[in-house]
């Protein structure tokens, strides 16, 4: 696929990312375009860009963002499959306030390897839950009657073995 | 956790499995719109689908054929992306007889029988590496060659995955003059792990069984080899697990639910009914003729458990 990104001379390129706490940061083109926002971003400005702002993501945040983009720049080799397997393991295994964030970051910059790690990883956290469970960590309100509820119970009772 | 956006929260839905989904949907009515909607079954499909191809790895049809002439029967795989033909072998070169059948595929190792004259062969072959295991006959078990003698005779192939072993089985149904009913039912699994046939005694004994031998196949999910079958005069699936090796037994959903009023009246008409099962993701699923041109697709989320049958598709064909 064509892109400004692609080829191993613009590797070593770098551009400076800020974010929304005015915090700014130098990174390889490569490993920055892995965010197609960003990507676009820099197909959009050309070579005049500056610093691109990222408001929506804090200093703390896009770190670990960047960490993980800096590993997957490069296209993965049949052999390196298995230890990146183990990285992205490490990786996604952090604090739940800390994974929301990078969650939500993602999302944002669109990296969608990234974003596909993250939710797997939040599914795997909450799949063993009830639905009472879920409510309380999601704080949704259950708007059922409880006749109603009892109805999609029954629907559903093997789900609940 | 609690400020999740739809998209990001559809994501994760997408990733949950099947029992987590229908548990969910009574947490509060946008949730059951969500997880009942087209859109949503649709992308869960999709994506277990590809997790599945990722995991079985390259070859994802396999095509049995005669040739023209001389009815040698030939072997074709097919790429699961373009369909085009990989490679096609002559299936005499490893069976050494006529009247072979695919019996089922499972992680690139397929498994094929023969049978001529009252002796049945039973071959597990991997393709890619050409690699051939002819499966054993046992004294003990009347192992494969019982075929001509049994009323109703299932044959399947699978994975223990608990177990790490391919399993053949052989489901049947036996005339006995010491059992009431004159009849007994009795299941042979060889394990390519000990290399060996045993007998498991399933204490089926329901005589209202009724099984179609002709061309059924069986469709090997998650560990369960299953079967169409007839019970007690309504449709149902028989299922061997594979690792605790017993046998389970789940109805089809009722006619009254199958079918709409509607569709009753079509069907009056037209042929309808069951057609056949397929793994579809990992689930067991059937494919109801409900009129001429209409199919629905039913997905079973857990064997043994009728209620847990879900309506996926209608296919129109025009």
């Amino acid at each position: 696929m064509a892109s400004s990104t692609s080829g191993s001379s613009s590797s070593s390129k770098v551009v400076k990312i800020r974010s929304s706490d005015n915090e700014n940061f130098e990174v390889e083109e490569a490993a920055a375009a892995r965010s197609e926002t960003i990507k676009k971003l820099l197909e959009d400005v050309g070579d005049d860009a500056d610093v691109i702002p990222l408001p929506n993501v804090d200093a703390k945040t896009l770190v670990k963002v960047m960490e993980w983009c800096k590993k997957h720049m490069d296209d993965v080799d049949e052999l390196n499959k298995e230890e990146m397997k183990t990285w992205d393991a490490e990786f996604v295994d952090m604090d739940q306030s800390c994974l929301y964030n990078v969650l939500l970051a993602a999302n944002f910059l669109n990296i969608k390897e990234l974003l596909d790690q993250l939710t797997q990883k939040v599914a795997d956290m909450i799949k063993g839950k009830s639905p009472e469970e879920i409510r309380a960590t999601f704080n949704i309100k259950n708007d059922f009657t409880p006749e109603e509820e009892a109805e999609i119970r029954k629907q559903n009772a093997w789900a609940f073995e | 956790m609690e400020h999740m956006h739809d998209e990001m929260l559809n994501d994760i839905m997408l990733k949950l499995p099947l029992k987590t989904v229908a548990r969910w949907k009574c947490v509060c009515k946008s949730w059951y719109s969500l997880l009942n909607s087209s859109d949503f079954i649709i992308q869960y499909l999709q994506l277990s689908n590809n997790k599945i191809r990722r995991n079985i790895n390259d070859h994802d049809l396999i095509l049995k054929f005669e040739t023209e002439n001389d009815y040698i029967d030939m072997i074709s795989i097919l790429s699961h992306e373009t369909l085009g033909v990989l490679d096609t072998q002559k299936l005499s070169t490893y069976t050494q007889q006529k009247y072979n059948q695919i019996q089922g595929c499972r992680n690139s190792v397929v498994c094929i029988t023969s049978d001529r004259q009252y002796t049945l062969k039973v071959l597990l072959w991997n393709p890619k590496t050409r690699q051939v295991k002819v499966v054993p006959k046992n004294s003990y078990c009347r192992g494969p060659s019982i075929m001509p003698h049994s009323y109703d005779t299932l044959f399947g192939f699978g994975f223990d995955d608990k177990n790490n072993d391919y399993k053949v089985v052989i489901f049947g149904g036996y005339p006995s003059s010491s059992h009431s009913n004159g009849f007994y039912y009795d299941v042979e699994v060889y394990s390519l792990k000990l290399d060996r046939w045993r007998l498991v005694r399933c204490n089926f004994k329901d005589r209202f069984l009724k099984v179609n031998t002709r061309r059924v196949v069986s469709t090997c999910t998650d560990g369960m080899c299953s079967w169409p079958v007839r019970h007690q005069r309504r449709e149902a699936i028989l299922s061997f697990d594979m690792s605790m090796e017993i046998i389970i037994l789940t109805p089809l959903p009722s006619r009254k639910k199958r079918y709409s009023a509607k569709e009753l009246l079509i069907s009056r008409n037209g042929p309808a009914g069951f057609v056949g099962i397929v793994d579809l993701n990992g689930h067991v699923a059937f494919f109801d003729h409900v009129g001429v041109n209409f199919y629905n697709i039913w997905w079973l989320g857990e064997i043994g458990v009728e209620d847990s049958w879900t309506k996926l598709f209608i296919i129109v064909f025009q």
